[in-house]
């Protein structure tokens, strides 16, 4: 029996419904919020407690005006310009321009990759897994995935702009005024929007989600460079090319501005415009680039659980390597201004606590320990918990059920992701090293750089052996637990760092607590600490992989 | 009737598809090298190939996901790149290989790809789902890979759509599961739906097509009804003589003798078959099988070696 209706034949399709490129929209976006409703709310409130957070941590940092004035000095200095942003609000510094001059870069290299992780997701994830085939055969427009993306990021960037702003007007500091925290949020917003449209743009380039989103971070990493290189060189035109400079020139809280807001408006819709015509182009699927046809047959070499992740790494790898590398070598040049400077000006000394060699030094130690925790980040929440992606998809059982261990499954992660961790690390302090001692004339900078990346070592290890215990014991908050880590290191363990902040709260990041060399005498204490810690947390993951249930969602 | 019928309309009105020359490439690859089909409302389709064929690519070109570089191609009477929005709302797909939203529950997922397209049985879905046997409530990510397939026919099949495109819909299903399927199939066939369905299993586009197309590296090898695909290939007769027959061969039209004492096993081109019969008459009949030729041995005749070597079909 079935309970069909009869079936009138060629039922025209309704014509008051009218079917254009985004049909079905509406559904999708339901689906996508619904699917996102955890991780999604983590992100927003994550990075709005940040910003909070280091608002606290300034103004217990900065009690008066002279401590403020100090740093206003200082922060007219090319490295520091490079490093935070154009001299906003020196004149009078206060704790509001000191978000917006020196707060607002990191925040939004967190929420650019918020945009850039959730758009890729999103979009071309979907494409991956085959789920965009089944909607788009359905009553789905060309651009109703794109647009059901855009729009997350786009409620996802407001919501974050309304929690940053009530937080920080809330704060009850007298510079920190309602009309700037709107501005700092809706800037930070657009900035994160811009960098969702961008990624929109990538997805369509590249035909696979790892491709996409390296390729977006490396476009992301380009444009912080691309400011820093404008502001500290005096050519604006530079600067305003890119979105940092969008959020930062708004001087909010300085000589607040509304107009700078429209800038990210204007050319993120530009943009998303222009992903929607390059996937009108293109198969689904596929990216407008090409593969190209390869190997036969697989070398002894890549037959090995190493050699595979290995294999399978280098191109995210590569992207990654030039970004932060490419860092470094930017601010090795700056070094040398700072020197010349710093010799007649005392307080640049108070950049750290406790400075034990010269101005360039401390700086120096500052910027190692930020490409540590991007080194970090790579090597823990992209190489070593691409295992939690690969068990997801299946792609650990075949290999599992060979007559390869879960040890050493496992292991070929964390062998790739420490080393490329510990790879990118020493590179780019060589780079940072080499055009430092070029810069100033002291040789003796480049084997400090090297032996300075030898200590973030340690910090590097930990946060690897974090995300592989929580892999063994709670998989499924793995990538939150890593990301915490990092986004905490490079927030409130960073501007611990740069005011010289006591307490507790700055030593909680492992990028923290061990010595700041060169800035600090070497002591191996809270190295052999961590290491141990690192040691433990090893053996915990491992032990709790070997003996808990693979899930696999296909 | 249809509302996206535009100049083509005389040529396409009783075409659901209708593929002629179609060329796709994938870089330096072409995937389809002209591939002709055409298939009737209301009819059963079977589309028939081996791994990598096209067939899917096929499908994907009929569903505007794929964008064709030569070649005329008519969905419904529209374009299905151009109009493939408007396109679906009157028809459903199902892959081979599904993949669903983990953390969703299959009633979920059947209900988003059902709003979507608009037109949705609530009563034919519960049904549909008690046949097939599906848990709605389960998360998407416990489902194995042939209950997931069963999410995406309950949704294909609740939807009042015309046309069913079916990519190898059965592929993880089990033969319970399978004669479901193929009940479920006839059932829309008789409402007058057309199904495209492509498939490598033999006894399923039997048991339910009405025509067949069977591709080959990109090209249609051999379309038609299954009648006329039969004149095609050879019947195996196996007969018993009162003397043998060890002179068959030289009949005209008979390949692959096998004699073995009195009993004589040959097969016979169609067109020879009287011939053959009256040869073995005049040797005296004693029991007689013919068997008509099978799909499979249709199949194999362009993709295999050679059908000789392809063995007897039950």
């Amino acid at each position: 029996m079935t309970t069909a209706p009869a079936l009138t034949t060629a039922t025209p399709t309704s014509p008051r419904r009218s079917d254009s490129t985004v049909t079905g929209l509406p559904i999708l976006l339901r689906v996508a919020l619904r699917r996102d409703r955890v991780r999604l709310p983590a992100w927003v409130i994550g990075i709005a407690a940040g910003v909070i957070a280091t608002l606290g941590a300034a103004s217990g940092g900065y009690s008066n005006e002279a401590d403020l004035a100090d740093r206003a000095e200082m922060l007219q200095q090319p490295a520091l310009i490079a490093i935070s942003g154009p001299s906003i609000g020196v004149d009078n510094y206060t704790l509001g321009a000191f978000l917006t001059n020196e707060a607002m870069g990191y925040m939004l290299i967190i929420v650019a990759l918020m945009n850039i992780l959730l758009v890729v997701r999103h979009t071309r994830t979907e494409e991956d897994t085959g789920r965009a085939e089944l909607l788009r055969s359905n009553v789905v427009g060309r651009h109703s995935t794109l647009g059901a993306a855009m729009i997350v990021a786009l409620i996802a960037d407001l919501a974050l702009a309304v929690l940053v702003a009530v937080g920080l007007a809330s704060a009850g500091i007298d510079s920190v005024t309602w009309t700037g925290s709107w501005v700092y949020g809706l800037a930070m917003a657009g900035a994160g929007f811009f960098f969702a449209a961008v990624t929109a743009v990538a997805v369509q380039l590249r035909g696979q989600a790892t491709p996409a989103t390296a390729m977006a971070t490396l476009l992301m990493f380009s444009a912080y460079v691309v400011r820093a290189v404008g502001d500290v060189t005096g050519a604006y035109w530079l600067s305003w090319l890119s979105p940092f400079a969008w959020a930062q020139r708004t001087y909010a809280f300085v000589d607040t501005a509304w107009w700078p807001l429209l800038i990210p408006v204007v050319a993120g819709t530009a943009t998303v415009l222009l992903a929607a015509g390059l996937s009108s182009r293109r198969d689904l699927g596929a990216g407008l680039w090409a593969d190209r046809p390869g190997a036969t047959a697989a070398s002894r070499s890549l037959a090995t659980p190493i050699g595979l992740r290995w294999r399978l790494h280098y191109g995210g790898l590569i992207g990654w390597t030039l970004g932060i590398v490419g860092f470094g070598l930017l601010y090795g040049p700056l070094i040398g201004e700072v020197e010349s400077v710093a010799a007649n000006s005392t307080q640049i000394g108070n950049i750290v606590e406790r400075t034990a060699g010269s101005a360039a030094e401390a700086l120096l130690a500052h910027l190692v320990s930020v490409l540590a925790i991007f080194s970090a980040i790579y090597g823990s929440a992209f190489a070593l918990l691409r295992a939690r992606h690969d068990e997801l998809q299946g792609l650990a059982e075949p290999i599992l059920s060979t007559g390869v261990s879960r040890d050493r499954w496992l292991g070929s992660y964390v062998v790739v992701g420490t080393l490329s961790g510990v790879g990118i690390l020493f590179l780019s302090a060589l780079g940072l090293g080499a055009t430092a001692a070029t810069a100033t004339g002291d040789a003796t900078l480049l084997p400090k750089m090297l032996l300075a990346a030898l200590v973030y070592v340690a910090p590097l290890l930990f946060t690897i052996s974090v995300a592989a215990a929580f892999f063994g014991v709670a998989p499924a908050l793995a990538r939150l637990a890593v990301w915490v880590l990092v986004v905490y290191a490079l927030t409130v363990g960073k501007f611990g760092e740069l005011f010289g902040i006591g307490g507790w709260a700055p030593q909680l990041s492992p990028f923290t607590v061990v010595p700041r060399y060169p800035a600090e005498t070497l002591s191996g204490t809270a190295i052999i600490g961590l290491l141990v810690l690192t040691t433990g947390l090893f053996i915990v993951g491992f032990r709790r992989f070997r003996s808990r249930d693979l899930t696999t969602t296909v | 009737m249809k509302i996206l019928l535009t100049e083509h309309e005389e040529l396409t009105m009783n075409d659901v598809i209708s593929v002629a020359g179609l060329v796709k490439r994938f870089g330096n690859v072409t995937a389809l090298d002209g591939v002709d089909m055409t298939v009737g409302e209301g009819s059963v389709h079977g589309f028939l190939g081996p791994n990598g064929a096209g067939k899917s690519t096929t499908i994907r070109v009929l569903l505007g996901l794929l964008r064709h570089d030569s070649g005329q191609v008519r969905l419904l009477g529209g374009d299905p790149w151009r109009d493939a929005s408007a396109l679906h709302r009157r028809l459903a797909y199902v892959p081979g290989d599904v993949e669903l939203w983990p953390s969703l529950t299959g009633g979920q997922v059947i209900d988003i790809l059902a709003r979507l397209r608009g037109n949705f049985d609530r009563a034919r879905r519960a049904s549909l789902c008690e046949r097939f046997d599906l848990d709605p409530t389960k998360k998407c990510r416990t489902y194995s890979k042939g209950n997931r397939q069963k999410v995406a026919l309950v949704a294909a099949l609740a939807g009042d759509v015309d046309l069913l495109l079916l990519d190898e819909p059965t592929a993880g299903l089990d033969p319970l599961m399978d004669s479901v399927f193929q009940e479920v199939i006839l059932e829309e066939k008789a409402r007058g739906r057309t199904v495209l369905l492509s498939s490598h299993i033999m006894a399923q586009v039997e048991k339910l097509a009405d025509r067949v197309s069977i591709i080959r590296k990109g090209s249609i090898v051999e379309s038609g009804t299954l009648d006329e695909l039969r004149h095609l290939s050879r019947t195996t007769v196996v007969a018993s003589t009162v003397r043998p027959a060890d002179r068959i061969a030289a009949v005209p039209g008979t390949h692959n003798v096998r004699l073995v004492d009195r009993q004589v096993t040959v097969d016979v081109d169609g067109e020879h078959m009287g011939e053959v019969i009256g040869h073995l008459h005049a040797l005296g009949i004693r029991s007689l099988t013919s068997t008509p030729p099978t799909l499979e041995q249709l199949f194999m005749r362009h993709y295999g070696d050679a059908i000789e070597t392809s063995g007897q079909a039950a």
